[in-house]
């Protein structure tokens, strides 16, 4: 039996041009070049080289800053490639802290939205809403505004909605940390069942403990390039031998 | 995990990138339409939780505009300006003008000011000019059922060109659609725009003929503006509801006129702004 490849990554970059505190004046931006209008360039991915394969449960460590969110952002193709070439299998899904549709509305709107924007149909939002809601436990809540919500009660609606449809790719971006215990307990099951159904799972953490628990490959990032691709233990214990 | 029994087959592969043909890049927006309906309806609902009327400002709003006018030019100036009945032409021409221009500059933000959505999920980015513009009608009818009121009040007999409101207020948001997914894109390369635009508007308040009648002074404008009148299909438009809602007349060739760069300005709006859809949400 052969596993086929569910992402492959050539020679990908991802710059952001930001501002620096220091900006420069107006006489400068307009009559200079571009380098002298107080914008720098992150290199943010310089050159990642990565095929993984169906059912592969990958983590990736490293430091603040090296680049671990920025990657899984460009793998699921909400952030743009500077260069290179990202291939993928199936839609990924990115599940991450912080964001929100909107924040007036409540979570029950939110999490009807989320799927709407995913693509799922109509109907089939309406028929599964009232199971999604009762996965994120909670109650009340459901219909107060996102705004009065904790990280916590956030972090469930944003799980729900990304865990709609089974993703056949998915990406997790620091976002199991926030619940509490037994809701962590109870998203590592819904995890779990999605990596059986053939699916494959690229996550960061910053809790060892939870990569080790998911993953069986580590790739470990520094300066936004790999530094290291092995087994989930290897890497850990290099990376905690490092650090 | 050996890698002897992984296949390197990538033709099962495929780019993130949904841009690439506009025809697949509609399918998507398609299949997400109920989406592009809920957002704009659900910031609606919001909007007014924290006043004491609550949804009765969506009336009272465009009621109270056209109130103020009423009181500013029908009592106080009591202008005419040449034109029967010029308060409900003047607020008329108000509303549908405001439904542009709100359109267009909420349009230029509708990349920016969620760049916490874009960057979290993926969709066509064209459904968020497309929601920030449904929203825009959804206030739109509000108004329009003040200007119902306002013209039986002031005398007009409602006819059955009402009944050719809908196909109005389509052309009008062909036109402003077209307009959002150029300022989106624009500003979201150069945050300069989103300043810019009020003062545009307000500029082409009157070049466009909201609070004067553009024939009172074409004729003795010098070229570049005489130009910017006679194109311009707002002026076709702002014409066209004021034939809905008063005696007034409409020339098929106007229609026709508004109806050609309209649809010429989605078209290439639209292009434009898939253009550079993968750029939309970077930091």
């Amino acid at each position: 039996m052969t596993t086929p490849l569910a992402i492959r990554a050539r020679g990908i970059h991802v710059d952001f041009e930001v501002y620096t505190d220091r900006r420069a004046g107006l006489k400068s931006r307009l009559v200079k070049r571009r380098d002298a209008t107080g914008k720098t360039v992150v290199r943010a991915i310089q050159g990642i080289d990565l095929d993984i394969y169906e059912g592969d449960t990958v983590g990736v460590v490293g430091l603040n800053g090296s680049g671990k969110s920025t990657l899984l952002s460009a793998v699921a193709g909400v952030l743009p490639l500077s260069s290179g070439e990202l291939l993928v299998a199936d839609e990924p899904r990115l599940m991450g802290v912080g964001s929100a549709l909107i924040a007036e509305a409540s979570g029950r709107r939110n999490i009807r939205l989320g799927c709407l924007a995913l693509g799922m149909a109509k109907d089939d939002v309406d028929a599964r809403i009232d199971d999604m809601i009762a996965f994120t436990e909670l109650g009340e809540a459901i219909d107060r505004p996102l705004n009065t919500y904790s990280s916590g009660m956030r972090a469930r609606i944003q799980f729900v909605v990304a865990t709609a449809v089974s993703p056949r790719i998915l990406l997790i971006d620091e976002a199991l940390g926030v619940g509490d215990k037994d809701f962590r307990l109870k998203s590592r099951q819904r995890i779990e069942e999605i990596i059986a159904a053939a699916g494959t799972l690229m996550m960061v953490n910053h809790s060892l403990g939870e990569l080790k628990a998911f993953c069986s490959r580590g790739i470990w990032l520094a300066d936004g390039r790999v530094k290291m691709d092995a087994a989930i233990d290897e890497v850990i214990a290099a990376y905690e031998a490092e650090a | 995990m050996t890698t002897d029994e992984r296949h390197d087959d990538t033709s099962h592969l495929r780019t993130t990138d949904v841009s690439q043909s506009a025809i697949a890049y509609l399918r998507h927006m398609w299949a997400r339409r109920h989406f592009a309906y809920s957002m704009p309806a659900e910031r609606f609902r919001s909007r007014h939780q924290n006043t004491v009327l609550g949804n009765v400002w969506n009336l009272l709003n465009p009621l109270l505009t056209a109130g103020v006018y009423y009181l500013i030019f029908g009592v106080i100036l009591n202008a005419s300006r040449g034109v029967d009945n010029y308060i409900l032409w003047l607020v008329i021409g108000l509303f549908a003008f405001r439904l542009t221009s709100s359109t267009v500059g909420r349009g230029a933000t509708s990349i920016t000011a969620r760049q916490g959505l874009v960057r979290s999920l993926r969709f066509p980015r064209a459904l968020l000019p497309v929601s920030t513009t449904i929203g825009e009608i959804m206030t739109f009818t509000f108004e329009v059922s003040i200007l119902f009121v306002f013209a039986f009040a002031t005398g007009e007999s409602i006819s059955w060109k009402v009944l050719l409101l809908p196909f109005v207020v389509a052309l009008h948001t062909v036109f402003n659609l077209g307009l959002a997914f150029i300022v989106a894109r624009l500003n979201d390369s150069f945050r300069d725009v989103q300043q810019i635009i009020p003062f545009v508007f307000m500029l082409a308040r009157y070049l466009v003929g909201v609070m004067v009648p553009i024939d009172r002074f074409a004729d003795a404008a010098p070229a570049p503006i005489y130009y910017t009148l006679a194109w311009n299909p707002m002026v076709q438009i702002l014409e066209l509801y004021r034939w809905i809602f008063m005696d007034v007349p409409v020339s098929l060739y106007d229609v026709a006129h508004a109806l050609v760069l309209a649809v010429a300005v989605l078209a290439v709006g639209f292009k434009f702004f898939i253009g550079a859809e993968h750029r939309y949400g970077r930091p």
